[in-house]
């Protein structure tokens, strides 16, 4: 009991202290770019735009019936306008659409928490977006395109398995800490902190091999 | 199984789960919460960090041999099917 009354307070003044300082103090906007936050977000927007484009129709919606039904779809959670939506913007399933779309709100809102977005300028937003999509400037796309493509694919997939096995590692470094957690004594708390080390050891790894795919694809593109 | 502890040992090892779960919580914060390189520097803290408790356990005799292989050889089958999983690209 008391070691739970110790823990449950530990743990609310560790969180408690660190909500504090964070925030106080924003990340640097330069390292925006490299943030797997943002990388999955542009990955995630690039997914919509890319069959946005793809998709060619008749029943194309006009601007003000496009806000319209978005303002309904979101507001007031219609059906019917979260349908048309999704579909005039070529998703044959209008759950994937708004799944995107709430997963982009909660990508912008950890940003904005960690970045402070709203007093950075335009221009550095989209200075970050171009560091990450690799747009180079001209005289650089010229020197790139000769480049013979056979050799961007081996690459990519060199830098890929590299990727992987960075998380591979790190896995198994997480290990150190599980076993250390169980090998204290057969106790129900050894156990607790066994299985919630391996679950976070677990999902980091989840995470790390999406950003690795992420980056796989932004590199093939 | 469990061996019998001394009031001043369970104590000791009831406050290295305090600071094992806090060292869990810090970790999972610096991943969820900043951008996301993680340093040589702070594995090489976590690594010595574990390692002064896993001296302070074993001065205390707090360390179970028996729960020690048990969970080795389980973080060992799980690092092994994690090795072993598939990958959304072949290599062809």
């Amino acid at each position: 009991m008391k070691l739970a009354y110790i823990l449950t307070i530990g743990t609310f003044l560790f969180l408690g202290c660190t909500k504090e300082n964070s925030t106080n103090k924003k990340l640097d906007i330069s390292l925006l770019h490299q943030d797997k936050d943002f990388v999955t977000l542009i990955s995630e927007a690039n997914s919509i735009i890319d069959t946005s484009l793809n998709f060619t129709s008749g029943n194309l919606l006009s601007e003000i019936e496009f806000i319209n039904h978005f303002k309904k779809a979101v507001n007031e959670n219609d059906l019917n306008s979260r349908k048309i939506i999704s579909s005039s913007l070529g998703f044959k399933n209008d759950t994937v659409f708004w799944n995107k779309r709430n997963y982009i709100k909660e990508k912008i809102n950890l940003l904005n928490y960690k970045y402070d977005l709203t007093n950075i300028s335009q221009f550095l937003i989209s200075d970050a977006i171009k560091k990450q999509l690799n747009i180079e400037p001209f005289n650089q796309i010229n020197s790139l395109r000769n480049k013979s493509n056979a050799l961007e694919g081996p690459n990519c997939l060199q830098q890929f398995t590299n990727c992987r096995d960075n998380v591979t590692a790190a896995f198994a470094f997480d290990q150190v800490q599980c076993v250390m957690a169980g090998s204290l004594g057969w106790t129900g708390l050894g156990l607790l902190l066994f299985a919630a080390c391996e679950a976070s050891a677990y999902y980091k790894s989840y995470v790390g091999d999406r950003t690795c795919l992420i980056n796989y694809n932004i590199c093939l593109k | 199984m469990n061996q019998e502890l001394t009031t001043k040992q369970k104590n000791v090892r009831n406050l290295i789960y305090l600071v094992m779960l806090l060292l869990l919580i810090f970790k999972y914060l610096i991943f969820k919460y900043s951008v996301l390189i993680p340093s040589y520097l702070f594995q090489v803290l976590e690594i010595a960090f574990l390692c002064i408790i896993f001296l302070i356990a074993k001065k205390n005799n707090i360390i179970n041999k028996t729960s020690s292989v048990f969970y080795l050889i389980i973080a060992i089958v799980f690092i092994t099917l994690f090795i072993f999983r598939n990958s959304p690209i072949t290599n062809n």
